[in-house]
């Protein structure tokens, strides 16, 4: 026995022996990120509803076990967020008052350095008047090969704010009124869904100027069975959910081409109520289309989430799998490259990592309790 | 205000408190009850005292004409009500908390007063100015429409016109009676 707790004390101390000390480590240090992201890196919108001040942008590596948070951008009063996929560049559309919560109104686009996550620029938008509404991907887009950023506005007008973005300039305010939201389409331009149930087609010239407008027929009827305003572009094609369980898909490609509607509910399903509901309730990977659907939903549930993700094959229009989610949700999104991986916030507002079989991987919390991270953003 | 429809729904209440995980959201949606954004659509309101908000003490109008209790989702007159509720937050049914500034511009809707069975236009002024109040968070999204109808959307922050478009709480102040 004696013998053997010298042997284990002896072993000790030349495993000791052995290890090297400690070196002095660098003050400051702080992290940098590769400048092309992995395929599983997403962005996490947090709206941070109880302090809208410090709304918040994170981004999280949803294949990963570890180190899955990497860092984050401020987005400050329901701002506005896209990535650019020509420049290394993030943008995000932020509302400030020189006091905090009063004082002179600020409305900028912030510039990120994807790697550094610095702040490299800005444009300051004019006339206070960036539209604040709850985070929506089509509140800001980027045209023509992301040469062109454009930023809604609403007081209670609505206008697009067209940004020459390698100049940070600000070229022209096109006004789009009974229409809403940045949809683009075209060589170098965007369409917006209208109130009567057109859509409205703008194109712009080099300079950000108006060359041509058009409007289509009525072909929804937002009193019966409004489009939800949040589309998955698939190429050129954008595919818009109705309340009731239709997809529209139209074609961006140039002027809006509206292609013929069907449905994602089968006779069954409609005895069972299903409906798509959830926040951004539409996804795509290949050509097939991710939804987040309700069962036994009703007038006025078409944002409390859901409880299954279907699939549906968008060239045979028909679903293809059903996924049966562990924790209900409220947005999803589908992460690219050759393992791609469904990322959901749920009703809790925490991230749900499933695989594209529906087998959960892993939850990720995005922040404090009161974070709402209801807009994930896939790598661009 | 109008934009804290996540939070809300009776399904949303429903399916965050079947998940068992973080209790935030069903602890903060189980007083939400909401009301419809569509104007002229009558709904009528439990009327009984009381709110279900934990933390949050009762009120009454003290008001046979005007029955219920002003912190409560159920408030007859919060039909289509969208956000904070300034009764909660130092306002009151119609006015805003000291200091904050009440917005010109608004969404109606049309609300059964359950005392005289008459259909009531109410305006849901937000106050502006104060960050986030945070209590008693009320919201329903029936007769919700998508932004491209912007007078029928609760997404959007209705903070305009205001020196700050910083949103506090919201306001339902009696307009008049509806004309049917």
């Amino acid at each position: 026995m004696q013998l053997r707790i010298v042997s284990t004390v002896l072993g000790m101390l030349l495993s000791f022996s052995l290890l090297a000390e400690l070196s002095p480590e660098p003050i400051p240090n702080v992290e940098i990120l590769p400048k092309d992201y992995p395929d599983s890196w997403i962005f996490a919108h947090d709206a941070n509803f109880a302090s809208l001040l410090t709304g918040q942008l994170v981004i999280l590596d949803v294949a990963a076990d570890t180190k899955e948070y990497k860092g984050s951008l401020d987005a400050s009063q329901f701002g506005t967020f896209i990535q650019s996929s020509t420049r290394e560049e993030l943008y995000v559309g932020e509302t400030f008052y020189s006091r905090g919560t009063r004082g002179d109104r600020t409305d900028v686009v912030t510039i990120y350095d994807k790697s550094s996550l610095n702040r490299i620029g800005e444009v300051v938008l004019p006339g206070e008047k960036r539209a604040q509404i709850v985070v929506n991907k089509y509140a800001m887009q980027l045209i023509d090969n992301d040469e062109y950023l454009l930023v809604l506005n609403f007081t209670p007008a609505i206008s697009v704010t067209v940004i020459d973005i390698a100049k940070r300039e600000v070229l022209n305010e096109v006004p789009i009124g009974g229409c809403n939201m940045i949809y683009p389409s075209g060589k170098r331009g965007f369409s917006s869904l209208c109130g009567d149930g057109t859509i409205m087609s703008i194109s712009l010239d080099k300079k950000g100027q108006v060359i041509d407008r058009t409007r289509s027929e009525p072909f929804f009827n937002a009193d019966d069975d409004p489009l939800f305003d949040k589309p998955m572009y698939l190429e050129n094609i954008a595919y818009f959910p109705s309340f009731k369980g239709d997809i529209q898909p139209i074609d961006m490609t140039n002027d809006p081409d509206i292609l013929p509607k069907w449905s994602m509910i089968s006779e069954e399903d409609a005895k069972e109520n299903w409906r798509p509901s959830g926040w951004q309730i539409i996804s795509a990977s290949d050509e097939h289309l991710y939804v987040l659907m309700q069962k036994n939903g009703n007038w006025g549930s078409h944002k409390s989430g859901g409880e299954e993700v279907w699939v549906f094959d968008t060239s045979q229009q028909k679903r293809i799998k059903r996924i049966a989610l562990k924790n209900p949700g409220f947005s999803i999104e589908v992460t690219g490259g050759k393992k791609p991986l469904l990322a959901v916030t749920g009703t809790d507002m925490t991230i749900w990592v499933y695989d594209l079989d529906g087998e959960l991987q892993r939850n990720i919390v995005v922040g404090a309790p009161s974070a709402m991270p209801i807009m994930l953003n896939a790598k661009r | 205000m109008k934009w804290l429809d996540n939070l809300a729904e009776k399904s949303t209440r429903k399916l965050a408190r079947s998940s068992g995980r973080r209790s935030f959201l069903a602890k903060l949606s189980a007083g939400i009850v909401g009301g419809s954004t569509i104007p002229l659509l009558p709904v009528a309101r439990a009327s009984g005292g009381g709110n279900s908000y934990p933390g949050v003490g009762s009120q009454s109008t003290g008001n046979l004409e005007d029955p219920g209790d002003p912190t409560s989702c159920d408030y007859w007159r919060y039909c289509a009500i969208d956000g904070f509720i300034c009764a909660c937050c130092g306002g009151s049914a119609n006015s805003c908390p000291p200091g904050t500034e009440m917005s010109p511009m608004t969404w109606i809707g049309t609300c059964r007063n359950p005392a005289d069975g008459k259909n009531y236009i109410i305006s849901y002024n937000d106050c502006c100015g104060r960050t986030s109040c945070g209590r008693c968070m009320c919201n329903r999204n029936e007769g919700d429409v998508p932004v491209y109808r912007p007078q029928q959307n609760n997404d959007t922050n209705w903070c305009l016109g205001t020196k700050s478009n910083v949103y506090n709480c919201s306001t339902g102040v009696v307009l008049g009676i509806a004309l049917e």
